[in-house]
């Protein structure tokens, strides 16, 4: 033995065994939805509620999130597992809800990732409208949204698939881009001679 | 005029306006969901209309349309009418399995699938087994009332008329029934309506054009259509 107390000997045992813990952490594979080192979080918060307006009041956006990440170099904000309701005024409202999205500040744009679903919420039955798609681009100042994707679409007694689409959210006006099929539930009888 | 008192098997070719024909007629196709495929569509969720362009396919039971674009007008949850536009337009169904697949093609169809009416303008052209070959500029097909209505009775609205020959009949057809069909043909082509585009179709019988479908001919049983 070296002569030295038993404490200092446990000592350095101990500032062993945390400075490899340390590089362990450090060095450990990172998960999946972690961003580079070189993206540094500015703030994070879990389970948000939020609600945001254009500078005219004439449309605001109600959101929910499990996660919210924002990062100090970007205007993004990550967002995972959203839920987002556009409000406008004398309008039927729009909710999306995605695994993941990503929310532009200045431009109030939100691209929504994997199982993106939208709804038209009102009361006409007419004008109630389902789709889904992988991923979904939403301009929440001019109420468009767009996919190159493959997009379903249910309506009242009608269904439809196309590759690419253009929704214009605030007119219910919807451009189908290509390779278009729609299949119509027509409960008309055929009448009688 | 009433095509049935024509001998049916008898290839002759006709000018005339304003008739109205039989056919046997209607289907349950329309109680079976309507498909709709095309390259690009828009859909107006507050008009509750598709416009689609990019070349346009329509099927519900037997009903096939093909076209290079249209519009599917709704009321509710039912397809009403659909407007289609095509060089041409081919409209294939089959009213009754006894008379086989009715086909009509023209530049501009709107089925107005509520009255199940339908109207075809501009080269028109509508062939069955049953009853033959007619074409003109504008023909009306009612298929409720089993009704094909053409010919305004002036100028490129005149209808024109070929009665397929069936070799059956053909065969066993007399002398005498021939005579009388060619001076019912020769009455008809004479009467003051008629002008020079009878001569013009009798030199090129509608018969002589391309063949609208690939289907073999059933016999022909012209008798039957005014029932």
């Amino acid at each position: 033995m070296d002569g030295r107390p038993a404490w200092q000997r446990l000592l350095a045992v101990a500032m062993v065994a945390a400075l490899s813990y340390l590089l362990w952490v450090i060095n450990r594979p990172q998960p999946a939805e972690t961003r580079p080192e070189a993206f540094t979080k500015g703030y994070a918060a879990t389970r948000v509620t939020g609600t945001l307006s254009n500078d005219t009041g004439e449309y605001h956006i109600r959101f929910q999130a499990r996660e919210l990440i924002q990062y100090d170099h970007k205007e993004d904000v990550d967002i995972l597992a959203p839920r987002v309701t556009m409000l406008e005024q004398g309008q039927p409202s729009w909710r999306f809800s995605a695994h993941k999205g990503v929310f532009d500040r200045q431009e109030q744009n939100i691209f929504f990732q994997q199982q993106v679903e939208t709804r038209r919420v009102t009361n006409n039955p007419g004008e109630l409208l389902y789709f889904s798609s992988p991923d979904l681009w939403v301009d929440a100042s001019t109420r468009q949204a767009y996919t190159k994707s493959v997009v379903h679409i249910n309506a009242q007694a009608m269904e439809a698939t196309a590759r690419g689409a253009e929704f214009d959210l605030g007119n219910n006006r919807h451009r189908l881009l290509s390779e278009v099929h729609m299949q119509y539930q027509d409960s008309g009888r055929w009448p009688s001679p | 005029m009433n095509l049935l008192f024509l001998p049916g098997g008898l290839g002759i070719a006709l000018v005339f306006s304003g008739y109205v024909l039989t056919v046997n007629a209607a289907p349950a196709d329309n109680r079976q969901p309507l498909y709709v495929d095309a390259g690009q569509c828009v859909f107006d969720m507050k008009s509750n209309q598709s416009r689609c362009a990019g070349g346009m396919q329509v099927r519900q039971g037997s009903l096939h349309i093909d076209a290079t674009k249209g519009t599917v007008f709704r009321q509710g949850k039912r397809v009403v009418r659909i407007e289609l536009h095509g060089n041409p337009a081919v409209f294939r169904y089959v009213i009754n399995p006894q008379d086989g697949l009715m086909v009509a093609q023209a530049r501009y169809m709107d089925y107005r699938k509520a009255e199940d009416l339908l109207i075809l303008k501009g080269n028109v052209m509508v062939k069955n087994p049953t009853l033959g070959t007619f074409s003109g500029e504008k023909m009306v097909i009612n298929l409720r009332t089993e009704e094909i209505t053409g010919g305004e009775g002036d100028g490129d609205q005149r209808v024109h008329m070929v009665v397929e020959p069936d070799a059956e009949n053909l065969s066993n057809a007399s002398p005498a029934d021939e005579k009388k069909a060619d001076s019912s043909a020769q009455s008809v082509a004479e009467q003051p309506e008629s002008t020079g585009t009878a001569g013009k179709s009798a030199a090129s019988p509608m018969k002589a054009k391309p063949p609208l479908k690939s289907h073999p001919e059933k016999p022909q049983a012209m008798e039957s259509a005014d029932d």
